[in-house]
């Protein structure tokens, strides 16, 4: 009897502490939320706001809307091309990435060639090197490609996208770890039919590892979509701008007055990032205990 | 340049390597792995040995240009004859035609491109238009050499973009990089370590960018201001990234364990709310709480105020902004750990706890002997990785207190709470002294060695631990 009610004790102890710090980590999402529904422009709000409205909202979609003082503001920020341009720039460096280290990652885990211990070697110490750490490089790179092709050079989103395919060696180490898994006994049958090497690894070999090389592209995706640095370096004028960038710039110069704005354009950022996260949440679990991934 | 070689040679090289994969052998191998291959070298190794090179440099602001502009400026630098007329002068465009209006003419010029007096403008032609300052700086550009001649009084060329005068080079060249300057009559000298020429010792005109050798790194380790700055972000360095690990550890052990004994429904939605803030890219949820600990306009403050405790300088005070990073890193980074502690919690097998209840081990005990130990165990690897992470967490840093507060009484672009890796960037692109890159290349390598050394680290560990 007393052991029961100790035990429920425990319980209900346990769940009082899992509340508090769920409320924790809910409290400024929520808080967030209010502020991006509220219509004063200022930091407090409180958990609900007194007056609904979607002047926030509308103005970081860039319609037009009519303030307190009863004039029509379109906000002069392009917020939702910084959107765009981090979707776009994050959507191609992801399909790159796996088109490049795919072939690579196969070639390593299935042939013998000269140079392959060499290769592993030169990609471990390569994938240590976190990229961010030669900006120095990288921005007078860029400059001196832009020189030439203009397309590829300092402000542009091709140099961008540039930078990021030198991060291919990790998603390689990731995905020659997943081709070792797969047995070699499904091309060998596919090459006793006539189908060359090319053939085997595009029509058997690609279409089974679909789900693997979704989760390690949308991996990717997540994580040029969140990156700061890089972009904040090289990309200069504002309608280039990713949207880290752009919103760090456009809330840094004023907290105090863009704050509901701000709230809303974060929903709306983030919102890309969580859905793709939970959509694959199982595999970065799983991803997780192998090492890698941000944490 | 070094950079443009480095990058023409290794993409040549790469041209005929793809020459000979593609067209003269057979191997499947090398076929798949090529692209990759162009890849690592122009995005990873040019870049990451460039920077090493750019650690051995003054490259910097100030020192950005090479030897030969340098010396390029010296000599087209120009100076104004003794008792030269300054003449006023604008430029009109007619179409293709390009004519000169000059003020105060005194005689006649040779016409070189048509010139007029300027008290004829309305008599110019219709439909001409008058060049910007811009515009005309662009046609001194391109014709640099252009001089109209007055019989009496000799050449005159552009000076500035209003102003024709009689000019003359204000620095004799007298030899590869040796000159006389025309106003003092000295001679210039050129420190090479330094990459400046000196003019009576005084520095004159632009540096140059030049090899260094060690003397980034010596001032890391020797100069005693810099050192001063390096050593306190280098122990902050090691403090935040330690205090990050312990943290989030902590908290994403203790909640794997509460949460594991847990059953039903509760569990999944009490795992889904702490994984939230993982969902959420790292820079918004920074932004977020940036705005949120506002001294004057937070919520956090303001709810403070509701309790009546007296608002907190989180981003402000030194010890404050210390505090707040790291709890705003825990809030980021407890479920990384509480994902992957669930993961190893539930990979033990069940049997060990039921032969442990068996000998009367309590909960606590089962914890403390049982899961404790062999999840460290399996954290081991992660921990390590997660220290290196946090590391070089820029955003962690940077975009909550922008590596401040000041460091009173310190020149160098850093504060308080600026770790290595935001330290390089603003010494790379923020200084208010201006941008200097070679020392900001040296800090990013003593970050590059560090990070080898925990990844060598690592691997014994695992290796140990699979053993």
């Amino acid at each position: 009897m007393y052991n029961n009610k100790k035990k429920s004790l425990d319980k209900l102890l346990s769940h009082l502490l899992l509340i508090t710090i769920g409320l924790t980590v809910l409290l400024p999402v929520f808080s967030i939320i209010s502020v991006s529904l509220s219509k004063s422009g200022s930091l407090k709000a409180g958990l609900i706001p007194e007056h609904v409205s979607l002047d926030n909202w509308k103005y970081i979609l860039g319609i037009d809307y009519v303030n307190a003082l009863g004039e029509h503001v379109v906000s002069p920020y392009p917020i939702m091309t910084w959107l765009f341009n981090s979707l776009k720039v994050s959507l191609i460096s992801a399909f790159l990435m796996l088109l490049f280290s795919t072939t690579a990652a196969y070639s390593l885990s299935r042939f013998k060639f000269k140079g392959k211990d060499v290769s592993l070697m030169f990609l471990m110490v390569l994938q240590m090197f976190p990229n961010m750490m030669a900006m120095v490089a990288f921005y007078f790179m860029l400059d001196f490609i832009g020189q030439g092709v203009p397309a590829f050079g300092i402000d542009s989103h091709g140099g961008l996208i540039l930078i990021y395919l030198g991060g291919t060696p990790f998603n390689i180490w990731l995905l020659k770890g997943y081709f070792d898994t797969l047995p070699k006994s499904i091309e060998e049958s596919a090459r006793m039919d006539g189908c060359t090497h090319f053939q085997a690894f595009y029509k058997i070999v690609l279409p089974l590892c679909v789900p693997m090389l979704a989760v390690i592209g949308l991996l990717t995706f997540i994580s040029t979509f969140s990156d700061f640095i890089l972009p904040s370096i090289l990309l200069k004028s504002q309608d280039k701008m990713t949207f880290a960038v752009g919103i760090q710039i456009f809330v840094s110069e004023s907290f105090a007055s863009r704050w509901g704005q701000f709230a809303a354009a974060s929903i709306l950022g983030a919102l890309p990032v969580s859905l793709t996260f939970f959509s694959i949440h199982r595999y970065i679990v799983d991803g997780l205990s192998h090492g890698g991934v941000k944490g | 340049m070094w950079l443009s070689y480095a990058l023409i040679i290794s993409g040549l090289i790469l041209l005929l390597v793809g020459v000979w994969v593609y067209g003269l052998q057979k191997k499947d191998a090398y076929k798949f792995f090529y692209p990759a291959i162009v890849l690592f070298v122009l995005f990873s190794l040019v870049p990451i040995s460039y920077s090493v090179y750019v650690s051995f440099t003054n490259l910097k602001t100030g020192h950005l240009l090479e030897r030969k502009d340098v010396i390029t400026l010296f000599e087209n630098e120009k100076m104004i004859v003794k008792d030269s007329e300054l003449l006023n002068f604008e430029i009109y465009k007619n179409q293709n035609d390009f004519l000169l209006v000059v003020d105060n003419l005194s005689g006649d010029f040779k016409k070189d491109d048509k010139v007029v007096k300027l008290g004829s403008t309305m008599l110019l032609p219709k439909g001409i238009v008058k060049l910007s300052k811009g515009e005309v700086l662009d046609m001194e550009d391109l014709k640099p050499d252009f001089k109209i001649i007055h019989p009496a009084l000799g050449e005159y060329s552009f000076y500035r973009s209003d102003m024709l005068a009689r000019i003359q080079p204000r620095y004799i060249r007298l030899g590869d990089g040796l000159f006389k300057d025309s106003i003092t009559g000295q001679d210039l000298t050129e420190d090479k370590e330094d990459g400046q020429f000196k003019l009576a010792g005084e520095s004159v005109g632009p540096g140059y960018f030049t090899l260094s050798g060690l003397k980034n790194y010596k001032e890391l380790f020797f100069d005693p201001a810099t050192k001063f700055v390096f050593l306190k972000s280098l122990t902050w360095t090691f403090t935040w990234a330690a205090l990050s690990v312990l943290l989030t550890f902590s908290l994403g052990a203790f909640l794997a364990v509460v949460l594991n004994d847990l059953e039903g429904k509760s569990k999944f939605i009490y795992r889904m709310v702490f994984i939230i803030p993982y969902s959420i890219p790292f820079f918004i949820s920074v932004l977020i709480f940036k705005g949120m600990l506002n001294k004057d306009f937070g919520e956090i403050n303001t709810w403070l105020n509701a309790l009546t405790i007296s608002p907190v300088p989180w981003l402000e005070n030194k010890m404050w902004a210390k505090v707040s990073v790291l709890m705003v890193n825990l809030w980021l980074g407890f479920p990384y750990m509480l994902l992957v502690i669930t993961g190893i919690i539930q990979s033990i097998p069940k049997s060990i706890y039921e032969a442990s209840s068996l000998e009367g081990a309590t909960k606590f005990q089962n914890f403390r002997f049982l899961t404790f130990p062999l999840v460290l165990r399996a954290m081991v690897p992660l921990l390590i990785g997660s220290f290196a992470f946090n590391m070089n967490n820029f955003v962690g840093i940077y975009l909550l207190t922008g590596g401040g507060p000041v460091i009173p009484n310190v020149s160098a672009p850093i504060g308080e709470t600026d770790i290595l890796i935001s330290y390089t960037y603003r010494l790379a692109f923020e200084g208010a002294q201006g941008q200097n890159f070679g020392m900001a290349a040296a800090v990013s390598m003593l970050i590059f060695f560090i990070v080898v050394i925990l990844t060598v680290l690592n691997f014994r560990v695992s290796k140990l631990i699979n053993k």
